[in-house]
């Protein structure tokens, strides 16, 4: 056992040691840190959408939320549902990035296992490795699990890098079940990134020249990234057709329009109790409405998850989604009234929601392991 | 039981047998020669002794443990030797050998004994902290002899290990032999390098095609060709073929004037040149091997210098 766990941190450190882990590292900090950036663009984005369509920005939270009135102006000015989810913490950068992290880790993941077996049978020391009275079981599962390790520490040295750099510029208040969520989905594209690492090594055990094995990973990288763009266009290519909000009777608009001209909150109130008949009918076919979409929604979310069997990037995106409680942060205007305030989910509840696709990248990480142990074993050199 | 009992042993890529039903085995402290042209299986022999590729056919056994039942036994009685060894280029020799060591289940204070011990041996103690990347091909393969011995094994297995390599590494593995060989362990050598062999061996085994057409020892194998193989001498001032010689199909003419033949011809020859011309000898070593390498077919060789041909 401890001749096994001493394999597995000299394949860790040769991974770490090699020239490309650097590269590795800077892409994934330079991926987080372009979060930020995107994060900063992102808020001027939000504030100039407010700043052109309804005149003075006003903050949501200023109004009474949850009152009738504020419903309807919100369902009427044709919000953005996204805008209203949580931009705190370190949730925006790590929302940023994931996507572009999803295709990186694969691709620079397959390249640097490419070279993994192959480097080893050109140089020699393949031999000297399968000459020792060390099983191949063994010693294959050592060389994957240390390459793991080697990629996870990487990646955790590059996303916590880029979050403290990053942090310096761009407030962030970070709460500790956003720290848990944020460390668990690293976990989760470690193992992710894990995945491509046995596809590349597979690769490059079967291939035993550095070179092929480099051009059948760059293609395997293509195939993943050209998945997600077939994926991206299916699921755009016909977006469900979410009913346009009711318009307001003429009394309940011309009742908005003086309510909406009055700053003060308590006289905003007093209002209400004016209110003409057709406005609690109106607000209960807003209500209508607004289930309506959320069960497109819902439909909607159920429907992508099916394509992350064709695209791997997209099933994780889903996970990703749903830990950083950005499940329907897509750019689809919801012209529909608020729901009350959301008390976030649990842990559990988020993992439990996103469970066939944890345990799809589970059973495949544990399947290309078990090929790659068997290739290793049977390799001759 | 022999340190190294190799039967019926077999290597078939698609049709063609690399390595036919080999048969041998080697004696406690005794040095073997693999010898036999490119090709010939030396080296797929040596990887299938060292468990580097799994044998179509047949069984090889190190110390009596069976390769293919109990290969980590099998591995760990080895020291195997080959030429252009390798080594993570990253790691300093002393990394290396560690790493190695540790692989060969070495106790730490055993490991730290041996480090310099086998450092020392191939002159390498000084740069034991310098990264392999920067060895020339001699250091490393003076590295590689460290890493042979590192774990003390019963078993030697040296492939072409003095090819390429400079003088220092040359007899770096010539005293490696002499070394091992006063300590009882058993030695198999591969080579293509007939000198090679002869100095180092006690008995030879010779290739082809991967087959082994002959085993013993050299003065044996000369012994078991006397009568078959013949060897004249004539003493003429030019070439053979300018006194209009025609050479038969079974002769081998070498140097001119030096004929080797697998049937009698002193006769014929005695009335061309005359009795004090011709000189029966017998073959050296190398003749020997040449004569079974080419399967008596014809065969000129010719010192450039001499310009006969």
């Amino acid at each position: 056992m401890s001749l096994f766990l001493y394999l597995v941190g000299h394949f860790a450190s040769k991974r770490v040691r090699s020239g490309t882990a650097l590269l590795f590292l800077l892409l994934v900090a330079v991926s987080v840190f372009a979060g930020f950036v995107s994060m900063a663009g992102e808020q001027g984005r939000t504030a100039s959408f407010f700043q052109s369509y309804y005149g003075p920005s006003q903050p949501m939270q200023a109004l009474d939320i949850g009152s009738a009135h504020t419903q309807v102006w919100v369902a009427t000015n044709q919000n953005l549902r996204i805008t209203e989810r949580s931009s705190q913490g370190i949730f925006l950068p790590l929302r940023m990035a994931t996507p572009w992290l999803l295709f990186i880790l694969p691709l620079v993941g397959l390249l640097l296992a490419s070279r993994e077996v192959s480097q080893d049978i050109e140089s020699g020391v393949a031999q000297t490795l399968h000459a020792a009275p060390v099983s191949p079981v063994a010693l294959g599962m050592a060389r994957v699990l240390g390459d793991s390790l080697a990629t996870a520490l990487l990646i955790g040295l590059g996303l916590g890098g880029a979050i403290l750099v990053g942090s310096r510029f761009v407030p962030l208040g970070v709460n500790s079940a956003e720290l848990v969520r944020g460390l668990l989905l690293m976990l989760i594209l470690g193992l992710y990134t894990s995945v491509f690492l046995l596809v590349g090594t597979l690769v490059s055990t079967i291939s035993r020249n550095s070179l092929r094995a480099l051009w059948v990973c760059v293609g395997i990288g293509l195939a993943v990234f050209g998945a997600h763009l077939m994926v991206e266009n299916l699921s755009t290519a016909q977006p469900p057709p979410y009913p346009n909000v009711p318009w307001p009777p003429a009394s309940v608009n011309e009742y908005l329009y003086r309510v909406s001209g009055i700053q003060d909150p308590m006289a905003r109130r007093a209002m209400e109790s004016r209110a003409p008949a057709e406005f609690l009918p109106y607000l209960a076919s807003l209500r209508t409405h607004a289930a309506t979409v959320q069960r497109m929604l819902d439909a909607r979310y159920q429907d992508d998850r099916w394509l992350g069997l064709v695209s791997p990037a997209d099933g994780i995106r889903q996970v990703a989604a749903e830990l950083l409680q950005d499940r329907h942060a897509s750019a689809t205007e919801i012209f529909a009234p608020l729901p009350p305030a959301e008390t976030p989910v649990s842990i559990w509840v988020s993992l439990r929601q996103t469970f066939p696709e944890l345990l799809g990248l589970v059973l495949v990480w544990l399947g290309l392991f078990a090929l790659n142990v068997r290739a290793l074993s049977l390799l001759e050199v | 039981m022999f340190p190294i009992e190799v039967e019926d042993l077999t290597k078939v890529y698609g049709t063609r047998a690399v390595v036919d039903r080999v048969t041998f085995s080697v004696p406690q402290g005794h040095v073997f020669g693999l010898l036999g042209p490119n090709g010939s299986g030396k080296t797929t022999i040596i990887k299938l002794l060292t468990g580097l590729i799994r044998p179509s056919g047949g069984r090889v056994r190190v110390m009596g443990n069976d390769l293919a039942r109990h290969p980590l036994q099998a591995k760990a009685a080895l020291g195997h030797v080959y030429s252009g060894m390798a080594f993570y280029s990253h790691l300093s020799a002393l990394e290396n050998l560690t790493f190695f060591g540790r692989l060969y289940r070495l106790k730490r204070s055993v490991l730290r004994q041996r480090l310099v011990e086998t450092l020392e041996f191939v002159g390498l103690w000084d740069e034991r902290k310098k990264r392999v990347g920067a060895y020339s091909q001699g250091m490393r393969q003076r590295l590689g002899i460290a890493r042979a011995i590192l774990h003390d094994p019963r078993v030697l297995l040296l492939d072409e290990a003095t090819s390429g390599i400079d003088v220092q590494g040359v007899n770096a593995i010539r005293e490696l032999v002499y070394h091992l060989r006063t300590l009882d362990k058993t030695i198999l050598i591969a080579s293509h390098q007939l000198g090679e062999i002869e100095l180092l061996s006690d008995s030879i085994g010779l290739l082809k095609a991967g087959r082994l057409i002959s085993v013993g020892t050299p003065e044996g194998i000369k012994a078991s060709l006397r009568g078959i193989l013949r060897k004249y001498v004539v003493r003429v001032p030019r070439p053979l073929d300018d006194f209009g010689v025609a050479v038969a199909n079974h002769w081998f003419v070498k140097d001119s004037n030096i004929v080797i033949a697998g049937e009698d011809i002193g006769s014929a020859l005695v009335e061309r040149f005359g009795a004090q011309a011709v000189q029966t000898v017998d073959a050296t070593l190398e003749e020997v091997f040449l004569w079974m390498l080419g399967d008596a077919q014809p065969h000129r060789e010719t010192t450039p210098s001499r310009g006969s041909r």
